[in-house]
């Protein structure tokens, strides 16, 4: 018998609420059906310019926050360049940290990355496309650090671990979204 | 007397527009399941020979193909993407990496052509959205072009932002407050019809005209702004019943 959506299966695809068989065994059968490929494209120009909307009218109240959060890093940046001690690659009180891109990749075996103990590492780690969540990043390990209420910003949470901060050996960097409860982790490796 | 197996009764529309309604009765026999059958047959038939063509590097071929599956792999990628305005990018360069392997012949099950070039929509996606955007910068430039052109006979597209302007003219044109809020718990707050029925407390029948009253609206806008876009385009291809019917859909 051949597939034939029903309403709710539309419904259930401009909403994203489909599994992924629904969802592939839905968009096989709208290949062949032009009209309602028609009909879903401006269902789906609806929600993208409603949603572009919405985050309009709530950035005002949400953007009186950012000079604040700007200003206080900009400090939190100089006052650290300060009382850092200085490395042999630092010049004129400034700092090149190590950036590591932390993320999970496809394959069933995840990386394990290494950080070298007498380097800044500024680790990033990408989080859900236009995620505007809090984050709680924890590092585990010999020691314990955490710090919460992480915000991302172009799609990366950005965290800084000062050079000596963590002794030699394997740590675990957890990464939860504050708002579902997700979580990722990642391990890494202290070298000398 | 004739006796009738497998036989399925269709509903057509009225043609000569109007309100929808029930004006003819056609009878499916098995000799129309035949036809059926045989009619897919040519299709694959058909599409097997395209892709030969598109293997061999044939140009007309290739637009041909991106023609047929551009307005689909758009809204599999508006769908699964839905708030980025990078869409045409990964089509485009789905549409690439698909023909490029078409060319060096690494597709060996032709006639899933379709799941191929969907899975490689998603994955671009993604790895677009990861930051990689390695597919952008491999494409040969030849082929961009070539696509590009191909879509735009489909589709001269019509920009993101127009897009939004559109949907919020809609809105501001939404005098009624209530009217506003159906459209925002159902495509924002992804609200099922019943619950919005049930939390603004109106009917399914004032529900799915509403959407069907917006949708038009969006649908003339665009068409006034006098682009040739694939919705346009569409719009003007395809008869009034089936607005009618996305109404009835929505009941």
């Amino acid at each position: 018998m051949s597939y034939q959506p029903d309403e709710q299966i539309k419904q259930d695809y401009i909403q994203n609420k489909l599994s992924p068989e629904a969802k592939t065994q839905f968009e096989m059968w709208l290949l062949d059906h032009p009209e309602a490929q028609q009909d879903i494209h401006i269902d789906l120009m609806m929600k993208a310019g409603l949603k572009e909307m919405a985050q309009e009218q709530a950035q005002p109240s949400s953007r009186s926050w950012w000079p604040a959060v700007g200003m206080a890093a900009a400090l939190l940046l100089v006052v650290s360049v300060y009382i850092m001690p200085q490395s042999g690659r630092s010049q004129k009180g400034m700092i090149a940290p190590a950036v590591t891109y932390v993320s999970q990749v496809r394959s069933a075996e995840q990386p394990v990355w290494t950080l070298k103990k007498d380097l800044d590492n500024v680790l990033q780690i990408p989080t859900a496309y236009l995620s505007s969540d809090a984050h709680q990043v924890m590092v585990t390990g010999s020691e314990t650090m955490a710090i919460k209420d992480l915000l991302p910003s172009n799609d990366l949470l950005t965290v800084l671990i000062p050079k000596g901060t963590l002794s030699v050996g394997p740590h675990q960097l957890e990464v939860t979204n504050q708002v579902n409860q997700e979580k990722q982790v990642f391990e890494f490796i202290i070298k000398e | 007397m004739m006796i009738l197996r497998n036989t399925q009764w269709h509903l057509t529309e009225n043609t000569s527009g109007g309100a929808p309604c029930v004006n003819q009765l056609s009878l499916t026999t098995e000799k129309g399941m035949d036809s059926g059958k045989e009619q897919s047959a040519q299709k694959k038939s058909q599409l097997l020979s395209l892709l030969g063509a598109v293997a061999d590097g044939d140009k007309v071929a290739c637009q041909q193909f991106v023609t047929d599956h551009y307005q689909w792999l758009v809204i599999i990628v508006r769908q699964q993407f839905p708030y980025s305005d990078l869409y045409l990018d990964i089509v485009h360069d789905a549409f690439g990496l698909t023909i490029e392997k078409l060319r060096a012949g690494e597709i060996d099950k032709l006639e899933s052509i379709k799941y191929y070039l969907r899975t490689a929509a998603i994955n671009i996606g993604y790895s677009y959205h990861r930051k990689d955007q390695k597919f952008r910068s491999d494409m040969n430039q030849d082929l961009i072009h070539m696509i590009h052109d191909s879509g735009q006979t489909v589709m001269d597209d019509i920009s993101w932002a127009e897009t939004m302007a559109f949907v919020k003219d809609v809105m501001s044109d939404m005098t009624v407050e209530r009217d506003q809020e159906i459209l925002k718990q159902f495509y924002l707050e992804d609200k099922d019809k019943l619950t919005v029925c049930q939390n603004l407390n109106i009917t399914p029948d004032h529900f799915s005209r509403v959407l069907f009253r917006a949708k038009s609206r969006l649908k003339s806008l665009i068409e006034k702004k006098g682009q040739t876009s694939n919705v346009v385009s569409m719009f003007r291809n395809v008869p009034s019943w089936v607005l009618i019917l996305t109404a009835v859909w929505m009941q």
